[in-house]
């Protein structure tokens, strides 16, 4: 085997087992007629990335569909772990606790009803988790989770009746990625509570970029990432009524959180045209 | 149709070819201009394959590997006619284009 095999060899092998089954030696064997190039590397990789996504809807209805119930399943995700991070705080009392508990339980009902498909039930169970977020009212990073829920129950009833395609590759572990941030927050605030901001900011501005930059492999991902970011743009909104300041500061934030999922829904939206032509 | 499938499509009208043979007639086809590299030549022919635009037809073990040959379907036919016929209209708006006498 000569040391250009070899190296296309390798790279064959990060496409998954099926694919490299199916069509490993075929491409082997087009690949040697020619000399080696970078070019040839860069379409192996991305090649080997978007065969992992398994993307191969070709509605743009379908990718849709699919990206709504991922964004869902995030902003359930978002609220049950940032209710969950209070059932530990010490200085809670253990009437408040209980409540905390009860509310990221009914959350956690919400969001096992949406993954095994059962989409109107996990709505209600939303409203019901809104309902009972009334009752044990709660602030900070937990209210943002909170403000998740109305969304969240936008998102699901029409896959009701408008059934979404099946997540495969990236998409398939991206409700953990509020899990990770929220997590990761919490994490900040108490080991570096003098940057902490600037760290969620980073951290948030990280998750976009990687949002965009995966619209080279599959743009249902980037639409997921912008359907629960126009959340906090929401969220950000009724900060604002709430808190009236001057017209630039609320134009000059609009714009922060406005545009980025903006962005990445429109760059999505027009990926995806570009995808499902032949 | 983007232009690297319409050349993948135009590749396979003679005869049916394999993956490298593709990528060496649609950049002929083309005047140099879609210069297909392996890995994106196979992601659409997976892709046309599944969606019956092409067909394995052939296939031969060189070298210890397989080699496949592709072919058009009529599927693949029609609508590569099609393409060649609105991307024809589209030309004849320029080229018969006379400007009117003052």
């Amino acid at each position: 085997m000569s040391k250009i095999e070899r190296r296309y060899a390798r790279l064959i092998r990060l496409y998954p087992a099926a694919h490299r089954a199916a069509r490993g030696p075929e491409m082997l064997d087009a690949l040697l007629q020619s000399p080696f190039r970078l070019r040839e590397v860069r379409a192996l990789l991305l090649g080997a990335l978007r065969a992992h996504a398994a993307h191969d809807d070709v509605s743009p209805r379908q990718d849709w569909l699919t990206a709504v119930r991922a964004a869902a399943l995030m902003l359930l995700a978002a609220g049950v772990v940032s209710r969950a991070v209070y059932v530990v705080q010490p200085f809670l009392s253990s009437a408040e606790t209980a409540g905390n508990l009860a509310v990221a339980a009914l959350g956690l009902a919400a969001l096992a009803c949406a993954l095994r498909g059962r989409y109107l039930l996990s709505a209600l169970g939303a409203l019901l988790t809104l309902v009972a977020s009334a009752f044990w009212p709660v602030f900070d990073i937990a209210l943002w989770g909170l403000w998740g829920y109305p969304f969240a129950i936008l998102l699901l009833i029409p896959l009701r009746w408008f059934r979404p395609g099946r997540a495969s590759g990236v998409l398939r572990y991206l409700p953990l990625l509020p899990v990770v941030l929220v997590l990761g927050n919490q994490l900040f605030s108490e080991v570096f509570p003098a940057v902490s901001g600037i760290l969620q900011g980073g951290a948030n501005v990280g998750v976009v970029m990687g949002a965009l930059l995966w619209l080279a492999v599959d743009e249902r991902v980037s639409m997921a990432v912008g359907l629960y970011c126009l959340d906090t743009l929401f969220v950000g909104l009724v900060y604002m009524a709430d808190g009236w300041t001057s017209l630039p500061a609320m134009v000059l934030r609009l714009v922060v959180i406005g545009v980025p999922p903006v962005v990445l829904l429109a760059a999505a939206a027009g990926r995806n045209r570009y995808q499902v032509t032949p | 149709m983007r232009e690297p499938t319409y050349f993948i499509l135009a590749a396979l009208q003679d005869e049916p070819r394999h993956g490298y043979a593709i990528i060496k007639q649609a950049e002929l086809l083309s005047r140099g201009r879609v210069r297909l590299a392996t890995g994106t030549l196979y992601t659409a022919l997976d892709r046309l394959t599944t969606e019956a635009y092409l067909q394995v037809v052939k296939e031969e073990t060189v070298n210890g590997r397989a080699r496949r040959y592709y072919a058009l379907t009529p599927t693949g036919r029609a609508a590569l006619q099609a393409e060649a016929s609105q991307l024809a209209s589209a030309a004849r708006v320029v080229t018969e284009f006379r400007v009117r006498p003052a």
